[in-house]
Parts: structure tokens; C-alpha cells; sequence
């Protein structure tokens, strides 16, 4: 049996894998290419949710330790027009994804809502 | 690969001082594209673009000398930075894409020098891109940020222009976007945001 879908609520935060090696600026900010995929803005971010993860899961889940986590919250991601739903999956019952990215600008307005951990340890 | 020199002598600077329209700046930036020196006597930066692939003249860098201008380093950095992305590993993002592709690095070298080729004399600080990093998929994204504005410039392998143009009026930001672009209306936005 799958794990039940929860609501996503507005208060909820939301978990991103970060490259290292491709998804900062010089100045350590996140660049919107974090929020693009095949060169395009990507219309079904994957993510996790955090209150069903820890930031050490969602880093375990990347293929190396050349990655951080960028955290966002629901709130200003649904107040973009973007939906924000529960999608578990059998290896990930965390899985959220972000819907409806469609242009750069929107892309941008993520990464400049996205904050990098440091909580590695929780 | 060196390419940038100072043809100055010992200690000599760049500064926003002399930068002004009018004022020979005391760096001289080598263009690989060219193979020439940017703003050299009878030499005209923009119309030396007549293709071709990038070649250093390592050889007169070196008997020049390295410049230890900041300005100077940025460039330099931001060029090695766009030739790093043709190496990253396979699956860097770990959603599966490849590297930048060789044809979207030479693009993107192109269009840099092209920019820093029109704005040098006057805005070579703007003229600098802000950032390069990778496209999912095998491109490559630069940023430039100037006083009307940003922008970002997404180079597809298959040398494709499109932009986010983001311009400040008051308190207000406009945004724009459009793709397949060509190198030269590309240059031109980018030339309206570095003022």
C-alpha cells in the first residue's frame, strides 16, 4: 500500500536538490536555471516536502555530495499561480511537485525565493 | 589558455575613471576571436567578427603578461567558467542532463566577446557578464546586470538565442522573454541593459 496523499498546506516548506557545480551564482545565490529542465522552464518541479523529510533524506537522494538543499515556502510559490501538490512515489513518499512553471520570469521569482540550508544535520 | 594582457606598464590599472567615453584605458584586452588586441591601432573590435573558431596567441599573452586587473580577472574567470561547463559530468544536475555542449560554449564565448567588443570603451564593468552556469540539456544560461536592468541569455546546443529581459521603472520591474533570437538583436538588448 502506497503512502496516503496529504494536503499541502501554505505554511508547509518545500525542499530542492541544488548542483553545486551548476545551480549557483558567483555571489552564492541560486541561479534560475534550478527551476529549468532541457533549457526550458521545467512544468513539474520535483521537490520535497519537508515536514515529511529531513534535509539529510532529501540530500541522500542526490547521486554524490556535489549538492545542497534550497528550501521555499508553499505560500509565495501558490501566491506565483503555481500549484503545489503531494505526489508520493514507493522510493519517495515525500515527493511534491510544483506545477505550472511556464516562463522564465517565474523561474527566476523561485530562485530568488529560495533560501540554501545549512541545516545538513537535520 | 591566456588571453588577457596588460599592455601597460608595471602596476598600471583599470578603473571606472578610465573607462569614460574618450579615455584610453590602459588594459588592453585580447580578443581570441580576433586574434588581436581590442582597441588596437586600425583595428576595429566589432568588425573583426567574421566567425571562426576561438584561437589564443599564448605566445604574445605571455610575452605581455598576465593582467592583475579585477576587472580583467572577473573576465577571465567568467570565460573559464563557460569553458568549465563543456566538462561537467554527465547527470550533474541529477536529473539526467549532459554537459554544456561544445557548440553552445563557443556561442557563448562569441557572444561575450562581441558584448565586451561594443561596450569596451565605455561600460566594460557592465559589459561583464554576472554569471554562467549550465542549461539542463546541454546550454548554457549568462547573465548580465546593468543599470537599466538584467538579463539572461539562454544559448540551446543548437545555438538558439532567447532571453528574460527584466527592466526597473521606480519601484516596478517589466519582464520580457522571447526566444530564437538572432546573435546580433541578442547583442543589442544586452548592449541596453549595460549602459
Amino acid at each position: 500500500m502506497g503512502t496516503p496523499v496529504v494536503a499541502v498546506l501554505d505554511e508547509d516548506f518545500l525542499l530542492r536538490r541544488l548542483s553545486i557545480l551548476g545551480h549557483f551564482n558567483p555571489d552564492g545565490t541560486i541561479n534560475s536555471n534550478a527551476f529549468k529542465k532541457d533549457g526550458r522552464p521545467d512544468p513539474q518541479i520535483s521537490v520535497d516536502l519537508a515536514r515529511m523529510a529531513t534535509v539529510r533524506e532529501a540530500l541522500s537522494r542526490a547521486p554524490n555530495d556535489k549538492f545542497k538543499i534550497g528550501i521555499i515556502q508553499v505560500r509565495p510559490v501558490r501566491e506565483l499561480g503555481l500549484v503545489v501538490r503531494h505526489q508520493p512515489t514507493p522510493e519517495n513518499p515525500s515527493h511534491t511537485i510544483i506545477e505550472g512553471n511556464n516562463s522564465r520570469a517565474t523561474c527566476r521569482e523561485l530562485a530568488r525565493l529560495t533560501w540554501l540550508s545549512t541545516l545538513e544535520n537535520i | 589558455m591566456r588571453i588577457l594582457a596588460n599592455s601597460g606598464t608595471a602596476g598600471s590599472t583599470l578603473t571606472t575613471s578610465n573607462l569614460q567615453p574618450g579615455i584610453r584605458s590602459s588594459v588592453r584586452l585580447f580578443d581570441p576571436i580576433a586574434n588581436a588586441f581590442l582597441g588596437a591601432p586600425g583595428n576595429s573590435p566589432v568588425q573583426a567578427y567574421t566567425g571562426g573558431v576561438p584561437v589564443a596567441s599564448e605566445q604574445r599573452s605571455q610575452a605581455e603578461g598576465v593582467s592583475r586587473d579585477p576587472l580583467v580577472c572577473r573576465l577571465r574567470l567568467i570565460l573559464d567558467r563557460v569553458d568549465q561547463l563543456s566538462t561537467l559530468p554527465q547527470n550533474w544536475d541529477s536529473y539526467g542532463s549532459q554537459p554544456s555542449a561544445i557548440p553552445a560554449v563557443l556561442a557563448a564565448k562569441q557572444l561575450i566577446w562581441k558584448v565586451i567588443a561594443s561596450r569596451y570603451s565605455h561600460a566594460l564593468d557592465e559589459a561583464i557578464p554576472f554569471s554562467a552556469v549550465p542549461l539542463s540539456g546541454g546550454g548554457i544560461q549568462i547573465e548580465w546586470r546593468g543599470s537599466n536592468g538584467e538579463i539572461e541569455v539562454e544559448i540551446d546546443p543548437a545555438n538558439s538565442f532567447s532571453y528574460l529581459l527584466t527592466t526597473h521603472h521606480g519601484g516596478n520591474d517589466e519582464t520580457e522573454e522571447r526566444d530564437n533570437l538572432s546573435e546580433e538583436d541578442i547583442t543589442r538588448l544586452i548592449s541596453s541593459v549595460t549602459l
